[in-house]
């Protein structure tokens, strides 16, 4: 089976097109166009057929918001992109949509270039850890819904540590040095997004779309 | 001491793996136009629940248009231009506050432009007074970030609105009856010297012909910093007025509408 090859365009392609050159951006638009596209549908079918919805008429508004979403601010999120740490640039896309989907569908408006994961990190559990946790980790579905709560409020940094960390289950002390962090800022991001997690499930989700 | 990995964010962990293998990007290459979707579809099956697959099948099955790509490229190239357009917008301002003009001729273009912009603002107020023409229909502007405040057409505001560049901002145009129609939308931002500028926001719009701004905003409306007057004019697709000073015209020929709802905002740049 081959795959769509996004991943074709080079650094120095995408740096071209954020810079204003319009027949580069042309063909950043018709390469990321698809991934962004299947991504969005993906996510928004998944989430809405259980609930019996129909979520086709979303799907144009949401790719044409995180493809300018990777654009706004002069295309900060894209120039982030770096091959060198291990993802295709339709894998950073993917991941990038995948986390504004959430964010869009949860009603989140936190600052997304904030470092911390969340204003409200620190508010106790209302819940004991152990039944709460008994309760999420026995269910898929819960698993699945409070994973898209969580990246609806990590940030951009958060997204890449948690998928390097507990994806991608590459080495704390390797992840921490790549993304030039001590191990204790890792640490700390861990208990905060832990914190984070806990709270989440504790509470009501809240759902805005579809 | 370090942290251990917590169980409940393995678990997470473990649930982003399972979906990232059932991932369907084989889609991709349909809706780039490189494969056919039946191709796809027989790949999938047995790996998709059938009613996935279904709706896969409907809604990856038609590449993207020359014309949706060409949109697409302008709204991308008007979102990455933001900052640099709002700047140039700001220069030109700055330019006509303090470029001082030859004496004589320079009083005679001032108290022409005078003139002129009275006589625009004279025309957008008479027309903005009015009802709506053509089949637009009346259009209602809710402002649904921070506070939900709905502005009926006809109703008037004082209030004003603060905004960084990098706020989020979520402004509903809601036509009062469906407008099945394709329609542009430009808003006209009146700097508080009276000068005015034409902007192309990016926005979207629903089956019933609501109208939305939403996102970033200094990446879905290109406003410097400062205090504008919004106003928001809607026309017929592919008629949009070119300028600020095109409006009127628009207006009359019945191929746009304005609504008198206007939007005061103050923009602050972007936090850090």
């Amino acid at each position: 089976m081959s795959c769509y090859q996004a991943a074709s365009l080079t650094p120095e392609q995408v740096q071209t097109a954020l810079d204003g050159d319009r027949a580069a951006l042309a063909a950043l638009v018709r390469e990321l166009l698809p991934v962004i596209k299947v991504e969005v549908g993906v996510t928004l079918v998944r989430r809405a057929l259980p609930r019996r919805r129909d979520p086709r008429q979303d799907v144009d508004d949401f790719a044409q918001d995180v493809l300018l979403h990777l654009l706004a601010d002069g295309g900060r999120l894209l120039r982030l992109w770096d091959p060198a740490r291990g993802r295709s640039l339709a894998s950073f896309v993917r991941l990038i949509a995948r986390q504004r989907v959430a964010r869009v569908l949860h009603g989140h408006r936190g600052n997304p270039w904030s470092d911390e994961p969340t204003a409200n990190d620190d508010l106790e559990p209302v819940m004991p850890e152990a039944s709460r946790d008994d309760r999420v980790l026995e269910s898929r579905e819960e698993l699945r819904a409070l994973l898209e709560r969580l990246r609806a409020h990590l940030t951009e940094r958060g997204l890449v540590l948690f998928d390097a960390i507990y994806v991608e289950q590459r080495p704390i002390a390797e992840v921490a040095r790549e993304l030039g962090m001590t191990r204790e800022a890792v640490d700390a991001w861990n208990t905060r997004t832990r914190n984070l997690a806990r709270r989440l499930a504790a509470g009501p989700a809240k759902e805005t779309r579809p | 001491m370090t942290e251990p990995l917590d169980p409940l964010l393995r678990a997470l962990g473990e649930v982003e793996r399972d979906l990232e293998r059932r991932r369907p990007t084989a889609w991709e290459r349909v809706v780039a136009g490189e494969a056919e979707a039946a191709s796809v579809a027989a790949e999938r099956a047995g790996v998709d629940p059938p009613d996935e697959q279904e709706v896969f099948k409907d809604m990856f099955s038609r590449p993207a248009s020359e014309a949706e790509i060409e949109a697409l490229v302008g709204r991308a190239a008007a979102t990455l231009a933001g900052g640099a357009g709002a700047k140039a917008v700001a220069a030109e301002v700055v330019a006509a506050e303090v470029v001082p003009l030859a004496p004589r001729r320079g009083r005679a273009v001032a108290a022409l432009s005078v003139v002129v912009a009275i006589a625009a603002a004279l025309v957008l107020w008479r027309f903005t007074a009015v009802a709506p023409v053509a089949d637009l229909g009346v259009y209602a502007l809710t402002v649904r970030d921070d506070a939900v405040q709905a502005m009926r057409s006809g109703a008037a505001t004082e209030e004003v609105r603060r905004y960084r560049l990098d706020s989020e901002i979520d402004w509903v145009l809601s036509p009062e009856r469906e407008v099945a129609r394709v329609v542009d939308l430009r808003v006209v931002a009146r700097a508080a010297g009276g000068w005015e500028e034409l902007v192309v926001p990016v926005f979207t719009r629903s089956p019933a012909g609501a109208l939305r701004i939403r996102g970033r905003l200094d990446a879905v409306l290109p406003l410097k910093a400062g205090r504008w007057q919004l106003a928001f004019v809607v026309s017929a697709g592919g008629q949009a007025p070119a300028s600020a000073g095109a409006v009127a015209q628009a207006v009359q020929d019945g191929q746009a509408t304005v609504l008198p709802a206007r939007l005061e905002v103050e923009v602050e740049p972007a936090g850090r």
